[in-house]
């Protein structure tokens, strides 16, 4: 019996997001965009959505003069990513 | 590039990001060691001058520059972990792999007061092994090299004891291990192709 993936995760730019933020510590939303190259709005959009998963963390911060938004995994999301890569092996090994 | 899509496609796009978001030093990391480097110069050629010129006793009342220079270095940190959009896992243990050595640096330079210029291999030994790690780590050879070098610097020093000519080894080494490297960093960092 198959396990449903996250359906949160298992969307393109969500996994992307959460893919780039599971080889690193901490990312700025540009470099974000820059690799997932989704437009800001989108981005915004989905980052927000793995936010209120407590997928992510969000922090609103400067770079001198400018806002700066920097994004984070939460333990939360960690979780979310193994159990999910689990069952898309199920999947795949099929 | 939010709709779902199949599992093959979604194991294919972990890997592409996993792949995007390795490591890629940065012009601006190349900013500590060169700092650490000319600032070694500068304490060692006083260093020279105090022991040769002045009173040999106070000379190594000149270590203590290596404080004002660890206060410099917090500067130096902001700006560099402000400059990247990105911190990898392996900004992060480069960080705590330098911290470490840091800590042990401030108690070496303290025994300096009783064990003298072999205060200076020792230092030496200790930078050969954090240079060697990080050159390893980032696979950076100009690292490698310099940390070889300043373990060769290290044993060069121990055979010679306590003596002045500990004075140039070290620089030379400082040179090796942390300018020329630190220039090459600097080039490769802003290199469009790497």
């Amino acid at each position: 019996m198959f396990k449903d993936l996250d359906p949160l995760l298992h969307s393109q730019l969500r996994l992307a997001v959460m893919s780039l933020l599971m080889s690193v510590e901490e990312a700025d939303f540009v470099w974000l965009k820059e690799q997932t190259q989704a437009t800001s709005g989108n981005l915004s959009v989905q980052l927000e959505k793995l936010n209120k998963a407590e997928y992510i963390q969000i922090l609103k911060t400067f770079k001198g003069k400018y806002p700066q938004t920097i994004c984070r995994k939460t333990k939360t999301g960690i979780a979310a990513f193994e159990q999910y890569i689990l069952d898309l092996k199920q999947y795949i090994n099929t | 590039m939010n709709q779902p899509f199949d599992q093959t496609a979604s194991l294919r796009l972990i890997n592409e990001m996993i792949a995007n978001a390795k490591y890629k030093f940065s012009e601006s990391d190349s900013y500590y060691f060169l700092f650490w480097g000319y600032f070694t110069l500068f304490v060692l050629v006083t260093f020279y001058v105090i022991s040769t010129v002045l009173n040999p006793g106070w000379a190594h009342y000149t270590w203590f520059l290596f404080l004002g220079g660890s206060a410099f270095n917090i500067l130096i940190n902001r700006k560099v972990r402000s400059s990247k959009i990105v911190i990898t896992q392996i900004d992060t243990v480069i960080a705590k792999l330098w911290k470490s050595f840091g800590i042990s640096a401030i108690a070496l330079l303290i025994a300096g007061f009783f064990i003298q210029w072999l205060v200076m291999p020792v230092l030496l030994t200790c930078i050969g092994i954090v240079l060697l790690a990080h050159g390893q780590i980032i696979n950076f050879r100009a690292f490698q090299f310099g940390g070889l070098f300043c373990t060769l610097g290290a044993l060069m020093g121990f055979v010679l004891g306590n003596d002045i000519r500990q004075l140039p080894i070290f620089a030379v080494c400082i040179i090796i291990g942390y300018i020329i490297p630190g220039h090459l960093l600097k080039a490769a960092g802003k290199s469009p192709g790497r």
